[in-house]
């Protein structure tokens, strides 16, 4: 274990206990930044260890959510429904990752952001998931309290894994597929394989995190879930981490959510402006990802 | 059965706009490699600037050109100034600058127009060409028929001009355009900026056909890319038979389906194309940049 | 001898081009086959076929009795078929020795790694960056990656191009230990004299057929092969 990561080790065992000592206003900031955080480690898992831009990773988000809010609606208890989220939506990245997987990143991204825009419209016209009113449940005391717990724990499963994977010659075996998938074929990598896997896997997590966030917003509809200003979010905080993939996405969540948390209530008009400003200006400085000064 | 061939010429109308949206489209994406994310807030940039226009009094069809001009400019600067720095990185950066420039724009407009639908109304509009029990609105035969003008311009721009000919053989081969002295890099400019000029102008028509927000933009860029995958890129006329398909596609399930699925109908063709025949159906070239 | 790799009636052609017309080859145990032909006579090609990166339109492969005709190019590397490529292609950001350790497959051990470095002359140099390499040092790597494969036929295209005197001396014998040590070769070349006392044949693609398939010593005065070279003229060989 190297020193940055005790340190951080430290800072997530602080988070657990935070939650009990302030007051609701923060803990809702703070639960925004692990969400953002489980968002951002999940698509990067197969953007930044085989550099494919799931530009429409949310689809498998709302999937999960809706799959858990219909069945926690039902009576079906908590735990089991936000499993349950999290596999359906990993049969789901079975289903049409045979579709998928052949096609190059760029077209792999587009054709990923047209199927949750499929979804979107799907969900606002189908009766089981509300259609465009949505679904709203009754919830326990604490909800809050242990959504930010749910979030919490997904992030520490996420952090693991992508130290892990960093560290690992299943990681090195990936990144070698990322950066010339032609050689990692001809050195007998079984490059489709390994992708096919980050895929399900990220998508298993993201109907996780979707099932979570249905709990804590209390309230499920179609262009909440299908947003594709969470995409934007994603990868605008992946595009930033491009050079410090296990550290950055925290990091960047953390700054972006308490960022964008004051201009918001400040320039609420100005909210999605200076989020595309930033995205510019960001990428035609730091093409390569913002660079950790300390190397 | 009659309704089969009123949703037809429906889709037939339709399809010249739809030709005249992708084929900026396509021609950046051809030449540059770049897949613009943006070209849709451009179109709806283009709306607004007509409205604007038409607000003022003024004849929106005298002032298209000027749009276009207006556009060819942008187009100018948005290549040189932004684009052309991150040609050397891998694509997904160019696509993310795109992508917040469309998000740029969208703002924009939403912060100096509002969210409320504006059109523009031709002093024609509620007029119908009634032909054999058939209706032709007289705005959509209008824009049909300056699509097909600008089209044809475009068309002999590209085949028979030095500078037309030079696109195309940037696009078909770099290297060997720089050998025959062609500067890529300028090639480039001059191609972005017909392709974000002819944005501009197809959102005149836009403007035109239907009543628009800035949010619309995402859309448009899909419609704009659906249509390259089917159609392929490299062929204008390709583009045409493309836009049909599409426009076909739309027109029939918007009506047997209802509106709400017309929107999933086309992403479902658009996954379908994207994993069956990525080449399109009329691909002179399959570019593999961008 | 056991044929290695035979080549059956394989056609591939693009847009309107065709490549390789019915093409015949094959490649014995412990043999080491020159294809040669002027440019653009569908060299790399055949390569990229045979390790499977390019499907062929028409025809079969055949790779120690097994057909191996539809299988994806990381199946056949596992089988035992290594590469290397006319503008050598390291993993640039992975270190030299985790460019040989994804190679393997067979043993997790470093000492595997180790010993393949050491025998191409890199092991010093192994915690340097694959794009920190000069080309003779990149030759070298993708040799011994491919070794990492364990494999029973290499494929090289062009491994002596841009190298000194001195490098191509190094590659050479290393080539011949592998050959000894039962390693077959199909190699695509153009630096000629480096052929001699290595190659045991020579076959000769011209505009995607074979117009020769014999030895080395013995092409010089094909007259098929002058013509496809350059016309009438007359070519010696030095050495």
């Amino acid at each position: 274990m190297r020193k940055a990561d005790l340190i951080l080790l430290f800072l997530i065992l602080l988070l657990f206990v935070l939650p009990l000592q302030i007051n609701p206003y923060w803990l809702r900031l703070l639960t925004a930044f692990i969400f953002l955080s489980c968002l951002s480690y999940s698509h990067n898992l197969l953007f930044h260890f085989l550099g494919y831009p799931a530009f429409g990773g949310v689809a498998f988000f709302g999937f999960g959510a809706y799959t858990f809010s219909i069945l926690y609606n039902h009576s079906t208890p908590l735990l089991l429904s936000l499993l349950l989220g999290g596999v359906s939506s990993l049969i789901l990245s079975l289903l049409i990752s045979p579709i998928l997987m052949r096609l190059k990143s760029h077209y792999f991204a587009i054709a990923t952001l047209a199927f949750q825009l499929c979804l979107m419209e799907l969900a606002q016209n189908l009766e089981i998931t509300g259609g465009t009113k949505g679904i709203a449940f009754n919830l326990p005391e604490y909800s809050n309290l242990i959504a930010f717990y749910s979030f919490l724990t997904l992030l520490l499963t996420l952090l693991m894994l992508t130290l892990f994977l960093d560290r690992s010659r299943l990681g090195l075996t990936m990144k070698a597929i990322r950066e010339d998938e032609t050689t990692a074929l001809s050195v007998g990598i079984n490059a489709v394989l390994y992708r096919s896997i980050a895929f399900m896997v990220m998508a298993f997590f993201l109907g996780l995190t979707g099932g979570v966030f249905s709990f804590w917003n209390a309230y499920v509809d179609a262009s909440t879930l299908f947003n594709p200003m969470l995409s934007v979010k994603t990868f605008f905080i992946l595009t930033l981490s491009l050079s410090l993939p296990t550290y950055g996405p925290l990091l960047w969540s953390f700054f972006f959510e308490m960022l964008f948390e004051l201009l918001w209530s400040k320039f609420l008009m100005l909210h999605g402006l200076l989020l595309g400003i930033a995205i510019v200006l960001l990428i035609l400085f730091f093409p390569r990802g913002v660079v950790w000064k300390r190397s | 059965m009659e309704i089969v061939f009123q949703l037809l010429l429906d889709a037939l109308l339709l399809s010249g706009f739809y030709t005249v949206l992708s084929v900026g489209f396509s021609l950046m994406w051809g030449v540059t490699g770049i897949i613009n994310l943006a070209y849709g807030s451009f179109i709806i940039l283009g709306a607004y600037l007509s409205y604007m226009i038409y607000m003022a009094g003024f004849d929106v069809l005298l002032f298209l050109p000027l749009i276009f001009i207006l556009g060819f400019l942008l187009g100018l600067f948005f290549q040189a100034l932004f684009v052309n720095r991150l040609m050397g990185y891998e694509p997904f950066t160019i696509l993310v600058l795109t992508f917040g420039f469309d998000v740029v724009i969208t703002n924009l407009l939403n912060l100096i127009f509002k969210a409320d639908i504006r059109s523009i109304s031709l002093p024609f509009e509620n007029f119908s060409l009634f032909i054999a029990d058939l209706i032709l609105p007289l705005n959509r035969l209008l824009v049909f028929f300056f699509s097909l003008i600008s089209l044809f311009a475009l068309y002999t721009f590209l085949r028979y001009s030095w500078t037309g000919r030079a696109i195309r053989a940037v696009s078909l081969d770099p290297v060997g355009a720089q050998l025959c002295g062609i500067k890529p890099k300028r090639v480039f400019m001059i191609s972005t900026g017909i392709a974000i000029g002819l944005a501009l102008f197809s959102g005149g028509f836009y403007a035109m056909l239907q009543g628009f927000t800035p949010f619309e933009s995402g859309w448009l860029t899909i419609r704009a890319f659906l249509i390259c995958v089917i159609a392929g890129l490299g062929s204008v006329s390709g583009l045409a038979f493309g836009s049909f398909i599409l426009s076909l596609f739309e027109v029939f399930s918007g009506f047997y389906l209802g509106e709400d699925w017309k929107d999933v109908v086309s992403l479902m063709l658009l996954i379908a194309f994207l994993t069956i025949r990525p080449r399109g159906l009329f691909g002179i070239r399959y570019h593999e940049k961008g | 001898m056991e044929k290695v790799l035979e080549v059956v009636d394989v056609k591939k052609s693009y847009g309107g081009n065709l490549v390789l017309d019915c093409v015949n080859l094959s490649v014995k145990r412990r043999e080491v086959v020159g294809l040669l032909g002027p440019n653009g006579s569908g060299k790399t090609t055949l390569l990229n076929i045979i390790s499977g990166i390019t499907r062929q339109d028409s025809g079969a492969l055949r790779f120690k009795g097994i057909d191996i005709s539809g299988l994806p190019p990381y199946r056949r590397a596992r089988l035992g078929i290594g590469r290397t490529f006319q503008i050598p292609r390291p993993f640039w950001n992975l270190t030299l020795w985790e460019n040989i350790q994804i190679a393997c497959h067979h043993a997790e051990k470093g000492a595997e790694v180790e010993e393949l470095l050491k025998r191409v002359g890199l092991y010093e140099l192994r915690s340097k960056k694959g794009g920190e390499l000069s080309l003779a040092q990149r030759k070298r790597l993708e040799l011994a990656r491919a070794l990492a494969l364990k494999p029973s036929l290499l494929l090289l295209d062009e491994v002596f191009a841009g190298l000194n005197p001195a490098s191509i001396k190094e590659i050479q014998s290393l080539l011949k230990e592998l050959k000894e040590e039962g390693i077959s070769i199909l190699m695509v070349e153009h630096v000629l004299k480096a052929l001699f006392g290595l190659v045991d044949r020579v076959v000769v693609l011209h505009g995607g057929r074979i117009v020769y398939d014999g030895s080395l010593e013995g092409m010089a005065q094909d007259q098929e092969v002058r013509r496809a070279y350059l016309g009438e003229r007359h070519i010696t060989f030095e050495g």
